[in-house]
């Protein structure tokens, strides 16, 4: 009879410590609990004046600009202006990041500049920081752009190049990680 | 010229005279709404925080918190917006706030449509899902991903709009199990302490993780109210409160030396002086770590009740 009992209490405890031991030993999938989520900036918004430039004929490598534009941050918080080029347009012109030499077949480059500034930033298909302070609630800023047609090729009867201007939350302070 | 001038003038009177009558009738105020802001693209929200997301769950964000983008079309013409997602960092390293990475797949928050056609003057409601695939080097993380919600462009039209939001997502703290993937790597990165009546000290620890292949010196700083000197800055939790200037974080050192592939426990304390009561919601402090790579990581110390 103690034997029986004995073996019982012997089970529970080898079964007590075989479930702490799964519990220390269960991986971090055992914190399983519902998502926080907090909205940090109510909203975005950007509008754009006017919504074309029509180049006209322009020969191979040959520099059109500036053509003034208006970007205004039309949402109700603080905001940085940022800018890109579609990757390709729709007969494969691609954007390349300089105005010098002899640009090769169906790469166009793209500049632009705030109002004041002297140099372009080149716009290619990643996003940049048109600026790099941020554009107050209703205010407008104005900015210039520049295009150089490819070099020497057949050219398309007609070609368009999609700029997207986009609003986007301020970038940090500069200095970069680790200079917080 | 003289008379074209007075008839100017004239016109230009009636006109105010009109508006200041159906002004005071409350009519002007309905016909013409005081909005500056009469076209463009607006989406809301223009951030997030996204905290606990477990590896391996999908979070229908709608469903679990009530959240979804919405695309205000504010242009007097119909457009066809395409909804994608990017690193951080092709914008530049600036993008990214103190302590997150890119999502390692931008691909991991997706939506309910890639694509959506919105009316003029109306809006559209799109659904976000999160998920990170199950792995545990996945808990641990702080990482960030931009939403591209681009307006595709009409024949004539050369400038497309787009908003990027940022969302940051926050991975479920876990004390223990693989070391978090990426070259520094923090576990947890959320302690929780609880007890602080005043005048007394809470322990808590969290361990270092250097996952390159060289050695690293990191260094630590306490941030007030989740900002660095220079102005980036760190969201605090949804309900909790910065931790007060009399609440002190401590660490036994401000740099420490971890070599290749290894782990060091850091320890601190939480001192608060005797009469300081913690708010209901709990107070929150960050412990930004940083490496001489640059490399920034943080906890998030929790005290409550």
């Amino acid at each position: 009879m103690h034997n029986k009992e004995g073996k019982v209490r012997r089970a529970w405890i080898v079964l007590v410590v075989a479930v702490a031991l799964a519990a220390a030993l269960a991986g971090p999938a055992a914190a399983t609990k519902d998502i926080t989520v907090s909205v940090t900036l109510v909203e975005l918004g950007v509008d754009v004046s006017p919504e074309a430039w029509n180049i006209g004929l322009i020969g191979p490598t040959v520099i059109a600009g500036p053509a003034a534009f208006t970007a205004t941050n039309v949402s109700e918080v603080e905001e940085a202006i940022v800018i890109w080029c579609d990757a390709s347009s729709p007969s494969g012109w691609q954007p390349v990041q300089s105005w010098g030499g002899v640009p090769p077949l169906n790469y166009y480059a793209m500049g632009a500049a705030l109002e004041g500034q002297e140099t372009p930033t080149f716009v290619y298909a990643n996003p940049v920081y048109l600026t790099t302070t941020a554009v107050a609630p209703g205010a407008s800023i104005g900015f210039s752009l520049w295009f150089r047609a490819p070099g020497y090729g057949t050219p398309p009867s007609s070609e368009t190049i999609v700029v997207t201007l986009a609003g986007a939350a301020p970038p940090s302070p500069p200095g970069g990680p680790g200079d917080w | 010229m003289l008379k074209t001038r007075r008839i100017a003038m004239r016109l230009g009177l009636v006109v105010t005279g009109a508006a200041a009558l159906l002004s005071a009738y409350g009519m002007g105020r309905a016909a013409t709404p005081p909005d500056p802001h009469k076209g463009g693209l607006v989406v809301r929200p223009g951030g997030l925080l996204i905290q606990d997301v477990v590896p391996g769950e999908t979070y229908d964000l709608k469903a679990k918190a009530g959240v979804a983008l919405t695309i205000f079309n504010r242009e007097e013409r119909e457009h066809t917006y395409a909804l994608s997602t990017r690193r951080p960092t092709e914008m530049g390293n600036r993008a990214l706030p103190p302590g997150y990475a890119d999502l390692p797949d931008p691909s991991w928050v997706a939506f309910d449509k890639d694509e959506v056609s919105v009316p003029a003057r109306s809006s559209a409601e799109i659904g976000i899902r999160v998920t990170i695939p199950a792995d545990e080097r996945y808990f641990n993380q702080h990482w960030s991903v931009v939403v591209v919600i681009a307006s595709k462009a009409k024949p004539g039209s050369m400038v497309s709009l787009a908003v990027l939001p940022r969302f940051e997502i926050e991975t479920a703290a876990a004390a223990r199990g693989t070391p978090p993937a990426g070259r520094l790597g923090l576990q947890p990165t959320k302690v929780a302490l609880s007890g602080a009546d005043g005048n007394n000290r809470l322990r808590g620890q969290f361990v270092v993780h250097n996952g390159d292949a060289v050695d690293h010196e990191y260094r630590f700083a306490v941030l007030p109210r989740g900002r660095t000197a220079r102005g980036a800055f760190i969201h605090a939790t949804s309900g909790f409160t910065w931790m007060p200037k009399t609440i002190r974080v401590v660490l036994a050192d401000s740099r420490l030396r971890v070599a290749a592939g290894q782990s060091v426990a850091v320890p601190f304390q939480v001192i608060s002086p005797r009469g300081i009561a913690v708010p209901p919601g709990g107070w929150e402090a960050i412990i930004l770590v940083t490496g001489a790579d640059r490399t920034t990581a943080f906890v998030r110390v929790q005290v409550t009740p």
